[in-house]
């Protein structure tokens, strides 16, 4: 961890001047990403900026009947509030999966959203990375790529994101609040993670003078069926290797509207739209959720160490689609 | 009551248990000395090759920085292997950290930095450049299956002879099975990091707080390395986080603290980090073959089971693992195999019944494979071959 | 002071890094304190304040022995740093037993034998008694998985489970646990 100067903002004003004062300056909320980051050496900010303290932290309604989550309320909050878990449960439970208790106490909405890659090479600077540094390489593509994407991927960069909340997320269509000194803006959430084409270094559209202020949901919540299946090497505490939020407004025995997107599969949330569309309208039917998986990974390519997520990523859409028609408990 | 029925039958609480759970048990790493320094190791970022060049200029230049020890600048150690050699030690040369230029492992500490503090010492470390040409290394068990060899005397697990004709029984065999095993690389990663506090108290006495297994093995080892005298030595092992095997030898933070504690002449900490506790002392990687033949009532009459084990380059390391299939069920007609397979590796310690947790796992798969293809239960299958044969080689 | 470059690397904070002071309230008592930014509330406890009960496992959030409570929530110390906790309240293992009365959590551990080692019981036992604050337990599938964060190498888990339902059980019974 390098040495870095420190300072603590109180509105939104200042931080977004001091951000935009030094380019070597990061806000820092949770810290449970940042920190771990910088211990790796990978994260080597000259100055933090202490955020906690920004009006960033309440959720409250929207004019359109939405739902508006502060971006330093904490994970564990989002999850547990009232309102979340009654109108919009697919997030509560997506949050629930992810990390451990101590971990979601200390991690913010927006720190959620910007958190980077666990590649493990990523991770290591002994190793070329083209996402730590562009044009030295990529080691996963023909190295240990077990956690790595089948989606999206170019022969820069195959990571992924590791976060459950965002799954979630990108199938409620949320749209992501950001405010600099020259206003304010609105990101739809598929468009604020990017693929890594030829800039991998570039994780997200936040530019770097700007903050993100809230998440906002829109008034569609799916709460009656849905499911949020993540699949990993253990029971918990560990990330996905394929998660799946699936949403359904049923009509009958018909799909009225489906949602879905990916975890664990691609360098941004994985938003199926062409699987929506297989099944918005169609009968609720084992055969046309496997029509709607195999299009999912219609374009999938692997790299050795992660061939079995095409197979699984199929096998836990339609598991998804089950137990969001059903609502049982997954077991 | 009188004292011989008061704990027999009777559930007592560890004596330990109320320093455990109110936080004042001390492990090796929370003992405090004036003028304390913190020591953070470099390891390799190569598996195999050598280092060309340490550049720790900057790092050394960081007010608060005391020293970066490497192969180039330590002084008053042993000269012979053999001192560098422990209780444990398997056939072979025992590694000297920081000796030579030559990387030998994947995981190798190449430096060790000192610093007035912990966050110093870390960030002193990242500004250290090494510069190191890499040469192709050998770290996957399978890749390297091919150059198995027997060793010429095994430190331990030399299969016992056969017995009758295993491959005739096999080919005559009424039901017949044959599998592959494979287990990876096993890290004990007990919750503890191993940690040595060295505590220099003048005149080349010193005492050690350190994570170990054995006070003595580590206090000889520092004895033999850096040329003390037993009584100015004494090493104390505190509360242990967990070991599981890992220290039965001493790890490489032993050897780093009491090095610059010697040459500063302070206290010195070195706390190994998460990763660190990937690069030394694992239960090996196994690969194993069974075949198992029965008559048609399911009884075993033939029996082979080969195994390759992994160690590294300068040491030998063989551990028991086929001869459980000739001791536990009885056969007239078994062949077992064990060889070794050399890694750019650190040399593979015991954890946790060593030997035995591989070969006993293969073999209770492949005895249960032989019941289901026999059509009988797997327990009913057992209970009649169960008697202890070749108990000769565990004596 | 001196400066430290890397190449490529702009950062013009001095090194040894400045200290601020920072005033926290630890197990009960207030302290005044200078602290460097890049040290963590771990360090800060186990290094500075000499409470080293809190135990450092893995540094990087994923093991939970660094578990402490800070304004009652359970957190990991090793990925908070120390400066960011100026005005909190902070209870460490050290601050749970009353003076000779251990916490009714510390007595369940010892009579479950919920530990062997000991080095991740500290962070254990905080984050249970977070855990029990929080209110979310119905099952014990639930406290499995709230406190999946505390890894356990010797493998005590099940009796780790019966000391924290043992304390459930006697809170919701109203009767001394």
């Amino acid at each position: 961890m390098n040495n870095f100067s420190y300072t603590r903002v109180s509105d939104v004003a200042s931080a977004v001047r001091e951000v935009a004062a030094d380019s070597t300056a990061k806000f820092i909320a949770g810290g449970t990403n940042l920190v771990d980051l910088m211990k790796e050496n990978v994260a080597r900010p000259g100055r933090l900026i202490d955020i906690t303290q920004l009006p960033l932290n309440r959720i409250q309604g929207t004019e359109d009947g939405g739902l508006r989550l502060g971006a330093l309320v904490r994970n564990a909050d989002t999850a547990y509030d009232e309102t979340v878990r009654a109108r919009y449960p697919l997030l509560s439970k997506a949050i629930l999966a992810g990390a451990s208790a101590q971990l979601r106490n200390m991690a913010t909405n927006g720190g959620n959203l910007m958190q980077r890659t666990r590649c493990y090479y990523f991770y290591d600077t002994a190793t070329p990375c083209n996402k730590r540094k562009p044009g030295a390489g990529c080691s996963a593509i023909y190295g240990f790529n077990r956690i790595h994407a089948i989606l999206g991927a170019s022969d820069q960069c195959i990571a992924t994101h590791p976060s459950d909340m965002c799954v979630a997320l990108a199938a409620l269509e949320a749209s992501v609040q950001v405010q600099s000194s020259e206003g304010q803006r609105q990101i739809p959430f598929a468009k604020f993670h990017r693929l890594p084409g030829d800039t991998p270094q570039i994780d997200n559209t936040l530019q770097p003078y700007e903050i993100i202020t809230a998440i906002d949901l829109p008034p569609r919540g799916f709460a009656e069926n849905y499911c949020y299946l993540k699949l990993r090497d253990r029971a918990s505490y560990a990330f996905a290797l394929v998660s799946v939020a699936a949403a359904l407004e049923m009509d009958g025995d018909c799909i009225g509207t489906a949602r879905l997107a990916l975890g664990g599969v691609a360098h941004k949330p994985w938003r199926a739209s062409d699987a929506e569309e297989i099944l918005n309208g169609k009968p609720a039917t084992l055969e046309n959720f496997k029509q709607a998986a195999a299009a999912v990974v219609r374009h999938a390519k692997s790299y050795g160490e992660n061939d079995f997520k095409i197979e699984l990523a199929q096998n836990v859409i339609v598991r998804a689609l089950q137990l969001a028609v059903s609502m049982e408990q997954p077991a | 009551m009188t004292t011989a029925t008061a704990y027999i039958g009777t559930p007592v609480s560890r004596v330990d248990g109320q320093a455990k759970v109110t936080g004042a048990a001390k492990y090796a790493a929370e003992f405090k000395a004036p003028r304390l320094a913190h020591g953070v190791i470099i390891s390799s970022a190569i598996a195999r090759g050598r280092i060309v060049r340490i550049n720790a200029a900057q790092a050394i230049a960081l007010q608060g920085v005391l020293e970066i020890f490497t192969h180039e600048n330590i002084s008053g150690l042993a000269i012979e292997d053999a001192c560098f050699a422990d209780a444990l030690s398997p056939p072979g040369s025992p590694f000297r950290p920081l000796y030579d230029d030559k990387i030998q492992y994947s995981g190798q500490p190449v430096a060790l930095v000192i610093a007035e503090s912990f966050e110093l010492a870390r960030f002193a470390a990242t500004l250290v450049q090494i510069e190191y040409e890499a040469a192709e290394h050998d770290t996957s068990l399978e890749a390297r299956r091919g150059h198995a060899y027997v060793p010429e005397k095994y430190r331990m697990g030399e299969p016992v002879a056969a017995r009758g004709d295993a491959d005739a029984a096999l080919a005559g065999a009424a039901v017949r099975i044959e599998a592959d095993y494979s287990v990876p690389v096993e890290h004990h990663n007990p919750m503890e990091p191993f940690a040595s506090t060295a505590i220099w108290e003048g005149d080349d006495r010193i005492t050690v707080y350190d994570k170990t297994q054995g006070v003595l093995s580590s206090k000889q080892y520092i004895c033999n390395v850096f040329g003390l005298n037993e009584d100015a030595v004494r090493v104390v092992s505190p509360y242990v986080g967990g070991a599981f095997g890992s220290g039965l030898r001493p790890q490489y933070q032993l050897f780093m603290a009491v090095l610059a504690a010697r040459a500063l002449k302070r206290p010195v900490k070195v706390v190994m980090t998460r990763q660190q506790m990937f690069t030394f002392g694992h239960r090996p990687a196994t690969l194993q073959r069974l075949a198992l033949g029965a008559d048609k009532d399911g009884r075993l009459v033939a029996l082979t089971h080969a195994a390759i084990g992994e160690t590294s380059r300068f040491e030998e390391f063989a551990e028991n693992v086929v001869n459980w299939s000739s001791l536990l069920y009885r056969c007239d007609n078994t062949r077992l195999a064990y060889k070794l397979v050399q890694l750019d590796l650190y040399t593979p310690i015991d954890m946790r019944a060593p030997g035995a947790t591989l070969g006993l796992f293969a073999l209770e798969c492949a005895m249960d494979e032989l019941a289901f293809a026999a059509g009988i239960d797997p327990l009913g299958q057992r209970w009649p071959h169960a008697v202890g044969q070749d108990i000769e080689f565990l004596k | 002071m001196n400066q430290s470059r890397a190449p490529g690397d702009e950062r013009a904070s001095p090194c040894p890094p400045a200290t601020h002071s920072i005033r926290l309230e630890i197990n009960g008592t207030a302290h005044t304190l200078d602290v460097a930014p890049w040290t963590t509330l771990l360090d800060l406890l186990r290094e500075h304040l000499d409470l080293t009960g809190t135990k450092k496992g893995c540094d990087h959030g994923q093991c939970g022995a660094c578990t402490v409570l800070v304004d009652g929530r359970r957190i990991n110390a090793c990925l908070s740093l120390a400066i960011m906790q100026h005005g909190a309240s902070i209870t460490t293992i050290e601050g749970l037993a009353d003076g000779d009365t251990l916490h009714p959590l510390q007595r369940a551990f010892v009579e479950h034998d919920a530990f062997q080692c000991g080095y991740c019981t500290p962070g254990q036992i905080c984050s249970a008694v977070g855990l029990i604050d929080e209110g979310h337990v119905q099952t014990r599938d639930d406290i499995r998985e709230l406190m999946s964060g505390n890894i356990c190498r010797c493998g005590a888990y099940p009796n780790i489970v019966a000391a924290i339902e043992q304390v459930m059980a006697a809170a919701r019974d109203g009767t001394p646990s």
